[in-house]
């Protein structure tokens, strides 16, 4: 199999073959990769370099730790993502960035409202956690479609905060969802799960 | 004796180790996420004191009573933060005829009240940095007329404060009516004191402290100094021993100050006090002292020799100092890092969850401080601190080659850490070079990827044979039994499915 690594700005074509060849832009490589812990820590051995990795996979992207770097790896095999997609598509699901509180805390303060329009970076929440104030932002342009978070209230890891419309076009069914109570369940429907293609595994 | 620490995470591990080698007993307390955490296992004796969030479990002072009553602990160590600069809880330890193992109630008041610190150290002819010390609590429009005659840029700090909580950088007028309503509001959240007061911001200046120890006969000696002038939000995240910018006549000089201003409070246990060091290397200020155990007092411990932990449960007990200024000699260099749950490459966002793998470094002059073990739950519910990894070295590069070895060594999985960074720092040439000072962190480093073309392959590598992998599962999983276009594509494809 013949994947496109692309690293930071940087392509590698490497061909995996199923005796576990290695072949790294024409260049042969003896590869050995063992998990450690079963999740993410692996070591990997390339032509007796001995290597230790931590690897996270996130939204189809393979954030590599090493070294004191993370290296964003992006492995290209267009058919299969073509496919994943279409299996998605078929599971009903819709378009537009929904954010989550990436840890439990406190909501100090809500800084949009329904109809807002905001650009990638523009602060949303702000989450006391672990003491600290830390500012939840915007992951694209958009209009603001529904805010759930309410300032005092603690949520946990993974609750909805703000759903975000990728487009300007959706201002007219803006105003009817803003709800102030909503929970994880409510935006159930409307986000994108990074990993929507495991709904269809069991038939 | 018996002591019961009312703390948790590395420090509360870290007294218990010192009761043990003292035969003393230990009693640990707990809140129900904390069932299983460390300190707890390693104590003789342990008790529940209540819910997780810390206003219902470590800060309960009544709880923590209840719990030295019950176990008929002697004295109680408070640790860092929490109870530990609170001088209602020291004066309640000693009304219920215990031991606090730190300082008088009114020498943690004294210094905790910021700006009642800054006025008896221009008492005790220790050099304070300009400002206002208003006896009286001002008024924002108080605080804002005083800024013009400070000067910016200025810091809006709260009187309360520690640890850079309540604290405010301000560069113009402009930006301080924001700044003051932010550090009021934090203040307020934080301590339940929206007291503020301001500082000149010394530009360019190093964090500089000096370790005290002093006992219940008047002896006071100091340790010289600890560099601490890498921070992230006023939060230090890297510290020395000895500081590159001191020589032994400044060490002298700044031990002297340091001393005075623990007599001047009547300072018993050991005791911090941080000043600020101008750019020039000569001028120093008081900044504030930290009435309790530091977080990086293991790198003053590593380089002098003396235990802090021990020596603050003699001096509890009565004893005298053994050591005098004499005996206190700074052999090699050591640095701590310290080791947080945030993620370096995401703002340092707090990161919860499993450890689901930990491998310490180890051999020839590292020490670990941790509260880590495989299996354990990094709850949202504490300080992100979660280990500390410090170095002796016989000099400050033979340090920094051994503290890039140990980082190398480190694997945790499961959570984020700031091990990154750390590794990115023990390869800086102004880190190398020590040419950095409190604002470094945050105006000239960055996290961004390296450009190493070796990595870049090595990352490739080891994506692709993951992606294979995957893409197997995948297929697997996708394709319903009997053939499909999933199956016919997989074969296609020459998958083992």
């Amino acid at each position: 199999m013949k994947y496109t690594a692309t690293v930071e700005d940087r392509d590698f074509e490497v061909d995996i073959d199923r005796s576990g060849e290695v072949v790294v832009d024409g260049v042969a490589h003896a590869v050995d990769l063992r998990p450690i812990d079963g999740t993410s820590l692996f070591s990997l051995i390339i032509d007796n370099e001995s290597h230790e990795l931590l690897v996270e996979r996130r939204e189809g992207m393979y954030y590599v730790y090493l070294a004191g770097n993370r290296l964003a790896v992006d492995v290209g095999d267009a058919r299969l993502k073509a496919l994943i997609a279409m299996s998605r598509k078929k599971a009903g699901e819709t378009s537009g960035a929904t954010v989550f509180a990436p840890m439990p805390g406190l909501v100090v303060k809500v800084l949009v409202e329904p109809g807002a329009v905001v650009s990638e970076g523009d602060g949303l929440v702000i989450l006391e956690a672990m003491k600290m104030e830390n500012e939840i932002r915007s992951p694209s342009d958009g209009v603001v479609r529904l805010v759930s978070a309410t300032a005092g209230s603690a949520v946990n890891i993974g609750d909805v905060l703000v759903i975000i419309d990728a487009s300007t076009d959706g201002l007219g069914d803006v105003a009817v969802e803003g709800s102030a109570d909503g929970s994880a369940q409510e935006a159930g429907g409307t986000s994108t799960a990074p990993n929507g293609s495991a709904g269809k595994a069991s038939p | 004796m018996k002591v019961l620490i009312a703390n948790r995470g590395e420090i509360a591990v870290r007294i218990i180790r010192a009761c043990r080698e003292l035969g003393h007993d230990s009693v640990a307390v707990y809140s129900d996420v904390d069932r299983t955490a460390l300190h707890v296992r390693h104590a003789d004796e342990a008790y529940r004191i209540g819910p997780p969030p810390a206003s219902e479990s470590y800060l309960r002072v009544d709880r923590i009573l209840e719990a030295a009553r019950a176990s008929g602990a002697d004295a109680i160590h408070p640790g860092y933060g929490f109870l530990a600069e609170n001088a209602a809880f020291a004066r309640e330890v000693a009304d219920a005829g215990l031991i606090f193992v730190g300082p008088p109630a009114d020498a943690i008041r004294d210094m905790g009240d910021k700006i009642r610190a800054r006025r008896s150290m221009i008492a005790a002819g220790v050099p304070v940095v300009p400002g206002t010390d208003s006896e009286t609590r001002m008024s924002d429009p108080e605080l804002v007329a005083s800024a013009a005659e400070v000067g910016y840029p200025l810091l809006v700090k709260a009187s309360a404060g520690g640890g850079g909580k309540g604290m405010r950088r301000v560069n113009s007028y402009e930006e301080l009516p924001g700044a003051i309503a932010a550090a009021r509001r934090e203040a307020m959240n934080s301590f339940s004191d929206d007291t503020l007061y301001i500082e000149r911001l010394i530009e360019g200046a190093r964090h500089v402290e000096i370790q005290v120890l002093a006992d219940a006969h008047g002896n006071v000696i100091h340790l010289g100094e600890r560099e601490c002038s890498l921070q992230r939000r006023h939060q230090k995240v890297l510290e020395e021993c000895p500081s590159p910018a001191v020589t032994p006549e400044l060490r002298a000089t700044m031990g002297a100050a340091a001393v005075e201003a623990a007599r001047a409070v009547g300072y018993v246990s050991a005791g911090t006090v941080e000043f600020l060091l101008d750019a020039n290397g000569t001028d120093f200020y008081f900044l504030e002292m930290n009435t309790r155990l530091q977080v990086e007092h293991p790198v003053t411990e590593l380089v002098t020799g003396v235990d802090l932990v021990k020596q603050m449960l003699r001096i509890a007990g009565g004893r005298k100092l053994r050591i005098t200024q004499d005996d206190i000699e700074w052999n090699g260099h050591a640095i701590e890092c310290r080791i947080n749950a945030e993620d370096p490459f995401n703002d340092f966002m707090p990161s919860t969850g499993r450890v689901t793998s930990l491998l310490e470094p180890s051999g020839p002059g590292v020490r670990v401080d941790s509260a880590l073990y495989e299996g354990y739950e990094v709850s949202l519910y504490y300080d992100p601190l979660v280990a500390k990894l410090c170095v002796l070295g016989e000099s400050r590069p033979d340090a920094i080659l051994r503290m890039r070895r140990a980082l190398d060594e480190y694997r945790i999985a499961g959570i984020k850490t700031t091990i990154p960074l750390h590794q990115r720092l023990m390869n800086l040439t102004q880190f190398i070079s020590a040419a950095y000072d409190t604002s470094y962190l945050e105006t000239h480093f960055s996290m961004d990827s390296s450009t190493d073309d070796d990595l870049h392959r090595i990352a490739a590598i080891a994506a692709s044979m993951l992606a294979h992998q995957h893409r197997g599962d995948v297929i697997n999983r996708l394709a319903p039994s009997g053939p499909s276009e999933w199956k016919r594509f997989g074969q296609r494809q020459g998958m083992r499915t």
